[in-house]
């Protein structure tokens, strides 16, 4: 091509012996061309096995084996630990079975926020077709000793009525704060923020 | 948790996570329950992508401690920021981004003098087929060794569009450049480990 003459640093390619730019060549590979050159240039052909064996080499690769050591993921999670931002605590005013509050003997009982949101989320999940997805637990400023619960669900496409589920977790939230933690729902706020596609079969 | 937890209270906080037979959470979900504070939810999102950001840092790095370091630093920093991260289903990209941060930092700070870390590379582990293990081995072998000959941020365009298929314009965007410089990067990538390969001429 009359543009090398011009230096190859404007065509920024790697001249073979023959003139051809080894770019093209790739590229006329990955087309699946060749043209009267291409097939009779021993350079070019040399070019091309270059890179069929750099392909190969690169699927050999994507297979890598290199696996990280198995402790890995326990370094990780202690580092991850040790980060701390815990939830903190909630002073919580527990309830008897008839729903009435009882003052502990051992005074007022705190626990968790981040132990209270993992078994709100976990009451959400046994819904068919529901996820949690945040869940954010304060104690109930308008409603004296109740929990108040935000929490974003993610839907399965087709999985029903979506007022029908959330009046569900809405309910499972209910009894599993009674039944698991001994304190009651205030308001729980559910927001639909994602639908998921049906698994397929 | 305080001393006094209520009854049931462990036992949920505990199945919070998914065990086995549970149902394979989706990454937003993951996401938005780690930031919340959902250790399990992080353990899971560590579990799912900790391979590919190792393997990147390996093949980056030459070094399986620097490269089991980097992948520690990238997950813990991603368990700071998870509060900024904007769209939760984004965050393979952001791992990928912190990850080739991170090894092109180091590799700017290694000395010149390009030191190959005994401990690195291949100890690969045979295939079921003897011969075609062997092969592989061999071709990875040689293009790991000719990627290392590469400038370092050219060696990352193209192992993370030809080995992790990330997107040019993704990686145009974390190397800073356009969409178009990647593939000229990646052209010119080819051409190298090509010829380091194979030489031609």
């Amino acid at each position: 091509m009359a543009v090398n003459e011009l230096g190859d640093h404007l065509r920024q390619g790697h001249p073979l012996p023959c003139g051809r730019l080894v770019e093209d060549v790739f590229d006329d590979l990955d087309r699946g061309r060749i043209d009267d050159h291409g097939r009779t240039c021993v350079h070019c052909a040399t070019a091309r096995r270059s890179l069929t064996t750099l392909m190969e080499a690169t699927r050999a690769l994507v297979d890598d084996p290199a696996e990280p050591p198995p402790n890995l993921l326990d370094r990780i999670m202690q580092a991850v630990r040790a980060e701390g931002r815990r939830g903190e605590a909630l002073p919580l005013v527990p309830i008897d079975d008839t729903g009435a509050a009882v003052v502990p003997d051992l005074g007022p009982v705190d626990i968790s926020r981040q132990a209270v949101a993992a078994v709100v989320r976990y009451a959400a999940d046994t819904v068919d077709g529901v996820r949690a997805r945040s869940c954010r637990v304060t104690v109930d400023d308008a409603d004296v000793g109740a929990l108040r619960i935000e929490m974003t669900l993610s839907l399965r496409y087709g999985a029903g009525p979506a007022n029908e589920l959330v009046e569900t977790v809405r309910a499972r939230i209910g009894s599993a704060l009674h039944g698991q933690v001994g304190v009651r729902a205030g308001a729980v706020d559910l927001e639909i923020v994602d639908v998921w596609p049906e698994e397929g079969p | 948790m305080s001393g006094a937890v209520p009854a049931g209270l462990d036992q949920a906080a505990t199945t919070g996570g998914p065990g086995p037979g549970a149902p394979v959470l989706d990454d937003a979900t993951l996401v938005a329950r780690a930031r919340d504070g959902d250790i399990r939810a992080f353990e899971q999102l560590v579990r799912r992508y900790q391979r590919r950001i190792y393997q990147l840092a390996l093949r980056m790095t030459a070094s399986r401690a620097d490269a089991e370091d980097i992948t520690q630093e990238v997950f813990v920093t991603a368990w700071r920021r998870l509060p900024e991260l904007r769209e939760d289903a984004a965050v393979v990209g952001w791992l990928y981004r912190t990850a080739t941060n991170r090894c092109l930092n180091l590799l700017r700070s290694r000395k010149p003098v390009a030191e190959m870390d005994e401990a690195t590379v291949a100890a690969d582990r045979p295939a079921d087929d003897p011969q075609r293990g062997a092969e592989n081995t061999a071709r990875r072998e040689a293009l790991v060794e000719a990627l290392g000959q590469l400038p370092p941020a050219q060696r990352a365009v193209w192992l993370l569009r030809e080995v992790h298929g990330r997107s040019y314009d993704e990686i145009a965007e974390l190397v800073d450049t356009t969409p178009d410089a990647v593939r000229g990067r990646l052209a010119r990538a080819r051409v190298q480990l090509a010829e380091r390969m194979t030489p031609w001429q």
